[in-house]
This record gives structure tokens, C-alpha cells and sequence, in this order.
């Protein structure tokens, strides 16, 4: 089957039944079918690389994760999908971050490693009915234009009864449990993304989730925002003069330091992002 | 059936004809190769616009090739440093295989991936270059059972965390190639730097035989053809007498039969070898020999490997391992190239795609 992920199209091939059926439910608002013209990015497959356990192959190569089980199957679809998108996008540039709309189309970024809290932040805008645009890639264009790369978004651990308990328009994968991670679930909307996507970001936010801490939330400068994209960003060395360019214009977005332990606090705060005079 | 792939990379021109069908099997084998960014370049050079391609492969072959760009940029810094660390220390240093191909601008280098910068310096000379290297901060892992014997162990920056291979011979010894290191240097050309100095055409096409003929059975089997295909072409269209000279070469140095092996099978790939000089050379000599099919060589992309292919193999891991594995052993390796997942596939993994080598 084919997949289209923003621009990307990847085709799958997966012969196995419950990895199917978590993809179908989850995959709805994504799948291609009409597009089989098209030459795909990428090609993921499932292979059974000893009994009971599996691998993703790339493009005919595996990727370089541990062999898992059936369980695990769809987690690990979520790697081919990373490295999908961080091989196929050089020309734009790419941050550590996921991108979330209002339904009036105007959008946040949630940028930050990994722990942050920035999927458990975007998944509960999620629940309140904004849109997710993207999960761990924030992507512009060399023409300074957001790329919206709609996928289910990933949920670790204490974050999966967290959003559960906040209801809303959500469908949940089933939960597995990785390794090195520990629990994941993977979240979607029941709801269809609107037709046309936003091209525009009009916030950013550093979330950190600092146990105990009370809500900060505090406006930064442009270099301030340069110096916390620069460290988030996957590709700007490979773009050279074009990747320096691109994240001072990214800069110029407005944004903001939130530090949070109270997941209620932290909705509240990127909410007002988009809402607070620039 | 030949797959489309060889087309292109001989002829790029043809994939303006192309239709989805040709570019949904040629993709995925470019790009499991490490060859996106060459063939973007190949298609540059006879003008052919990426964005006239299908929207798929225009956006896989941009990446690929502002991916190698940048490991190019890279590669030229890092010789740039070595140069640095060297200069005043009497010590003359030849950039081998990916290096030596990016400073003399060959078509190999365009669109390349790599990964490492391969250096060859005398065997006297070695510890005198090992410690200006290590002053300027690249610092030597430790050797493992494996390591070759032709070659100091990995040498990787502390700071930039690049990596570096110094060669004291050509090759690994053993077997019957004679490659005299010193005579090698002797005749490479210095550059201005005071340091670098480039191999003649002949020993960088030879290197690349060698290259090929030792990591045959290996994914950059492929590429290291591809290299010799485009450095022939290359080398023969400046200078019509290079295929006499390099047949001459190659036999001096153990290398001829070597040297008639790969070009028969980068022929029957690329169609390489048509100037008079060579294909007469070539004709007289008798290649060394090596089972199975050369089409076992092309990246399987996406589709599983004829049976052709895999008893073709089958042949070649035979040769390589009739004399060094018990019969049952060699057997149960048989069974597995027919029958059973690509073993090698599954350990080269997609963090260790084809680079430079």
C-alpha cells in the first residue's frame, strides 16, 4: 500500500495481519490509494528474520534496530517513518519538534529533545481539537515555508493514562512495550485534517518538563530561539550556507522557554502563544 | 532481465523515457547502493533537469545529493587539516580511492558518498605522520582480531569525530600482487601543498581493481565497478595510450588477471573498455576466475533475488570459501544464499550503507 506523509510517499508492504489492523485504524486519514502513479520515496517492508521476530527493511536494507517481535511491529514502523523523512527532505530544513494547529489554521511547534514533553504537549492540544501537523519534525521549506508531515503521534510511558483521562478526539494504538523506552502507544485524531494545510508557523515553544517545578513560560529574543534551533536542528551542517539562513529565519518566529510539571499549565501556556500580541 | 538500473548509470539520458514502472525498480537499488547523488549528478551532466523526474525521485536525489555535497565539503576539510598537521614533518601522503578521486576531480568523486578519508603513506614515514596527526587531535582506536594488515587502525578526530584510514601498502598482503608501495609513491605527482601528492591514473585504477577483486562478494562490489567503469572512461579519453600503459602496469604488479576480471564484468555492466588499446590488452589476457554471475553484483532494491542470482551466489561465496570451511559448513552457507534471507544484507544494516571505501 501507499502512504503519503506531507509530501512523501511511502510504499509498505507488510504481510501481517494485526500490524495491518493497527495501521488501518490509525493510518485512515493517511492512506494514498489514489496516488498509485506515483513513484514512492521509499519502500518499508516487514520481514520475519527468525521465528517470532521481525525486522523493517529500507529500501531493501534493514534498519540498523534490534530484531522485535510481533508486538513491536508497528513501534518500529515508526523508525522507517523517521528515517523516511530525515533521508528525503535535505533541500528544507528539520528540528527536533512537533507542529500543531489551531482549528483557525494558526500553528505552534513544540521543539525540544527528547523527555521534553513536547508529544505529550501536542497530543493533549490534540484532545482540545487542534490539528497535528507533525510529530518529531518540524520541517521548512528553503522558501521559509512550514511542511506540515502528518503521522500518528508517539506516547511514552506515565504520558499514555495522562491523555487517556483527557478524552477528546483521540484513537489509540495498542500499547507495546520496547526495551529501551518502555511503553508506547501511538495516538491519532478521529477527526480529518482540513484540506489545506498551514504553510505558516506563528509560535514556538522550548518546553521542558521539570518535575516538581512550577509553570514558567517567558519570551525569547531571536538570538535566544537561533541558539535553542541550532541545537534541535538535524540537518543544518548538511544544508551549509542555505541551512544557517533558513534557521535565522526560522528565528525570527516568535517564541518562548516553558518550563512545566502540571500538564493542565503547560496546555494553557502554548495556547497563549498564538494568542499573545507579537 | 537486465535490470534498468545499469541503463542509467551508463547512459543517463535514457531515464527521460522513463515511465514509473523503470524508476519504481531503479530507486530504491541507487539508493541502497549509495549512488542517489551520483546519479543526480550523471543526470545533471547530460541535462537532464531532476524536476522534470517523477516528484519521488526528484526529492530522493536532491537529498542524496545535497547529502553528498556536504560529505564532500567535509572530506576536502579534512584533507585541508591533514595538510596543516603534516606540512614541515617530510612526510609526502597519497589520498587513495574517495580522496584521491575528489582532488583530481574524477567522475567517481561527483555526487559521492563517503565516509572516511583514506591516506597512504611510506612504511618509514608512519610514525612521523601518526604524530603530527595525533597533535592535531585524531587519535588511533585500538586493532581488533579483523584488522587488516595493510592499514593502521581507525583513526578518528576528538573534536570533529571524522575519521581517518592510514595505508602503509596498496593492499593486504598475501596472494600474488605486488604492489612496491615505495615505487607507487615515487611516481605520484606532489601538489603544490608540500604534502598530498596524487597517484598516476594507472595505480588509482588499480587500487580500485584491487578494491573490487578483494570486496567482491561485499555491497560496494557494485560501486567499486562503477568506479572503474567511469575511471577508464575517463582516464582513456585524455590520453589514448592509458589502457596499453595501464595493461603494462597491472601486469608488473600481480594484477593482470585481476585487472582483465573486473573490466570483463564492468563490460558486461557498463559496456566499459571499448578504446582500442584496452580491448586489445584485455583480449589477450586471461581473467582470474571468480564464479557466478556479474549481475549478482546489482542491488537487489527492493525486489527478492532471482534464482539466478542466488546460485550465482552461491558460486561466488563457493570460490571464496571452498578452501577455508568444512564441507558441512560451506553446505549450510549454500542454503542459506538459495533459500534463506540475505545474510550479508541483514549485517550491513542501513547505518553501514554503502560509503567510501
Amino acid at each position: 500500500m501507499l502512504v503519503r506523509i506531507g509530501p512523501l510517499v511511502l510504499r509498505i508492504q507488510a504481510d501481517d495481519r494485526p500490524f495491518a489492523d493497527a495501521f488501518g485504524a490509525l493510518y485512515a486519514e493517511y492512506n494514498a490509494a489514489a496516488i498509485e502513479t506515483e513513484v514512492a520515496d521509499i519502500t518499508l517492508q516487514l520481514r520475519r528474520a527468525a521465528p517470532g521476530r521481525f525486522i523493517w527493511l529500507f529500501n531493501g536494507l534493514p534498519i540498523d534496530r534490534p530484531q522485535f517481535p510481533a508486538e513491536l511491529v508497528f513501534a518500529n514502523f515508526e523508525w522507517g517513518i523517521h528515517f523516511a523523512i530525515a533521508t528525503s527532505l535535505a533541500p528544507s530544513i528539520s528540528f527536533h519538534g512537533s507542529v500543531t494547529s489551531q482549528p483557525d489554521g494558526r500553528t505552534v511547534a513544540l521543539v525540544g529533545s527528547s523527555g521534553s514533553g513536547k508529544s505529550t504537549l501536542a497530543a493533549g492540544l490534540m484532545a482540545g481539537g487542534w490539528n497535528l501537523l507533525a510529530d518529531e519534525f518540524l520541517v521548512v521549506s528553503p522558501g521559509g515555508e512550514l511542511l506540515p508531515l502528518p503521522a500518528p503521534i508517539t506516547l511514552k510511558n506515565q504520558s499514555i493514562a495522562l491523555i487517556r483521562e483527557l478524552g477528546g478526539p483521540l484513537v489509540f494504538g495498542q500499547v507495546a512495550r520496547d526495551e529501551a523506552r518502555g511503553e508506547l502507544a501511538h495516538v491519532s485524531s478521529s477527526h480529518a485534517l482540513p484540506a489545506r494545510l498551514p504553510s505558516t508557523l506563528d509560535a514556538i515553544v522550548f518546553p521542558t518538563f521539570a518535575e516538581g517545578e512550577s509553570t514558567t513560560f517567558v519570551r525569547v529574543d531571536q538570538p535566544t530561539a537561533f541558539q535553542f534551533l541550532v541545537v534541535q536542528s538535524h540537518n543544518r551542517h548538511v544544508l551549509g550556507p542555505d541551512g544557517f539562513r533558513l534557521l535565522a529565519e526560522v528565528a525570527r518566529t516568535p517564541a518562548w522557554v516553558l518550563r512545566f510539571s502540571m500538564l493542565a499549565e503547560g496546555l494553557a501556556a502554548v495556547r497563549s502563544s498564538i494568542a499573545a500580541p507579537v | 532481465m537486465r535490470p534498468p538500473i545499469l541503463s542509467l548509470l551508463s547512459t543517463p539520458s535514457v531515464a527521460e523515457r522513463w515511465g514509473v514502472a523503470e524508476w519504481a525498480d531503479t530507486l530504491p537499488r541507487l539508493i541502497q547502493a549509495g549512488l542517489g547523488g551520483h546519479a543526480a549528478a550523471l543526470l545533471e551532466a547530460q541535462g537532464v533537469l531532476l524536476n522534470s523526474l517523477p516528484a519521488g525521485v526528484h526529492r530522493q536525489l536532491k537529498s542524496s545529493s545535497i547529502e553528498s555535497m556536504a560529505q564532500l565539503r567535509s572530506l576536502r576539510w579534512e584533507l585541508g587539516e591533514v595538510v596543516r598537521a603534516l606540512r614541515g614533518l617530510d612526510v609526502r601522503v597519497v589520498p587513495l580511492k574517495g580522496a584521491d578521486y575528489l582532488i583530481r576531480e574524477a567522475t567517481p568523486a561527483h555526487g559521492r558518498t563517503v565516509a572516511d578519508l583514506d591516506l597512504l603513506v611510506a612504511p618509514s614515514e608512519l610514525g612521523r605522520a601518526t604524530s603530527g596527526l595525533t597533535r592535531a587531535g585524531w587519535q588511533l582506536l585500538e586493532a581488533t582480531s579483523l584488522h587488516p594488515n595493510h592499514q593502521l587502525p581507525m583513526m578518528i578526530h576528538r573534536d570533529r569525530k571524522t575519521q581517518l584510514e592510514m595505508h602503509f601498502q596498496v593492499v593486504a598482503e598475501g596472494g600474488t600482487i605486488a604492489f612496491d608501495v615505495a615505487e607507487v609513491l615515487a611516481q605520484a605527482a606532489p601538489l603544490p601543498d608540500g604534502v598530498l601528492a596524487l597517484l598516476t591514473p594507472e595505480d588509482t585504477t588499480l587500487v580500485c581493481v584491487a578494491h573490487y577483486i578483494r570486496n567482491k562478494r561485499s555491497i560496494s562490489a557494485f560501486r567499486d565497478l562503477l568506479d572503474l567503469h567511469e575511471l577508464v572512461e575517463d582516464f582513456s579519453s585524455r590520453d589514448p595510450q592509458f589502457g596499453a600503459i595501464l595493461g603494462e602496469r597491472a601486469e608488473r604488479v600481480g594484477l593482470g588477471g585481476a585487472l582483465a576480471r573486473a573490466l570483463r564484468d564492468a563490460a558486461r555492466l557498463f559496456g566499459t573498455g571499448s578504446t582500442p588499446a584496452l580491448y586489445s590488452w584485455s583480449a589477450r589476457r586471461r581473467p582470474v576466475f571468480a564464479g557466478g554471475s556479474v549481475l549478482a553484483l546489482v542491488p537487489d532494491g527492493c525486489d527478492a533475488p532471482s534464482l539466478s542470482v542466488r546460485i550465482s551466489r552461491v558460486g561466488r561465496m563457493y570460490a571464496r570459501t571452498r578452501s577455508a570451511l568444512p564441507r558441512g559448513q560451506t553446505l549450510l552457507l549454500a542454503w542459506k544464499t538459495l533459500f534463506g534471507e540475505d545474510e550479508e544484507k541483514e549485517q550491513e544494516g542501513i547505518s553501514r550503507r554503502p560509503s567510501d571505501a
